[in-house]
């Protein structure tokens, strides 16, 4: 997948976490994951796994903590997808 | 989402299984060993909120109760000794090399409540799958606060590890002045999760109430005992 796409996934796998239906317009690559799109350590977590069941991209050794920005997550898919 | 691996929330798919499988052989020794001092210095009552509550419960089960002690896990055990009831343990607990054998193989999963691993909540999951009985105080740990008989807000990870694995959840309250457990009703994950209407952050939240609710009432129960 390419840097887009998985960004595209990733901002549905949270859009549809959050129920938002505005396409997360306002979020992008820099956005904070916990005060710009106001996840906390569960909505993390809740995340890290739906993108685990539809990437298949392993999380085993992260933490919550681990991330700070969507682009983090980006990064780490990228570097881990098979 | 990719249908043929969830269903709304309920992992359907078994995953990798990387963990290391350790017999219960220790377990149960401990357990055994353990009962007779239990039961002389630890004498709480066990009561039941209805003739449904005093089911035995196979399969799959999320114990969750109020946590104002350190004896807590023992009570429950002793409440609930016909299940091996898995609990999550800090890492403090993990530091040194005995300590972590010891923990290890009474199957306490290790947990850094600063910082939760994704492979603690994966973890959890996997022994659910399993059919195990795993047990987490919502409340996060012991309640320190000046009036531990008031419950503590209940943080989310419960109803995380609920829904995602569609065990059901058994509550029980231990109230500490009247030295007794109480055992509610099984709470069925899949009938909360049968409305459609929800799904998302929010159905972990409004869970996470139905659990609080459910606590308040044994709590209530304890009290007019």
């Amino acid at each position: 997948m390419t840097r887009q796409e998985i960004f595209d996934t990733l901002k549905d796998i949270i859009g549809s976490a959050l129920e938002r239906t505005d396409n997360m317009k306002d979020v992008s690559e820099r956005s904070d994951l916990r005060t710009d799109v106001g996840l906390n350590s569960v909505g993390l977590l809740y995340i890290v796994i739906s993108i685990e069941e539809r990437l298949h991209v392993s999380f085993d050794d992260v933490s919550f903590n681990d991330f700070q920005t969507v682009s983090d997550v980006i990064d780490y898919i990228e570097r881990h997808q098979g | 989402m990719n249908k043929g691996e969830t269903d709304g929330f309920v992992i359907k798919s078994k995953g990798k299984n990387k963990r290391k499988r350790i017999s219960f052989f220790f377990y149960d020794f401990v357990k055994i060993t353990g009962f007779l001092p239990a039961f002389i210095f630890i004498r709480y009552k066990k009561l039941f909120v209805s003739k449904e509550a005093e089911a035995h419960h196979r399969g799959p089960l999320l114990v969750i109760s109020n946590h104002s002690t350190y004896i807590d896990p023992v009570i429950i055990m002793k409440a609930l000794f016909y299940r091996r009831v898995i609990f999550m343990a800090t890492k403090d607990l993990f530091r040194t090399k005995l300590s972590a054998w010891f923990f290890r193989h009474v199957h306490c999963i290790e947990v850094d409540k600063g910082n939760v691993g994704v492979g603690t909540v994966k973890d959890v999951l996997e022994r659910l799958k399993e059919g195990r009985a795993v047990m987490i105080f919502p409340e996060g740990g012991v309640n320190e606060s000046s009036d531990d008989s008031n419950l503590q807000a209940f943080k989310d990870g419960a109803s995380l590890m609920a829904l995602k694995s569609g065990a059901s959840v058994l509550p029980v309250y231990i109230n500490k002045e009247k030295k007794v457990v109480v055992i509610g009703e099984k709470i069925d994950v899949m009938s909360f999760l049968s409305d459609g209407k929800k799904s998302g952050l929010r159905a972990i939240r409004d869970f996470s109430e139905l659990l609080y609710a459910k606590e308040s009432e044994l709590k209530s129960y304890s009290e007019n005992y």
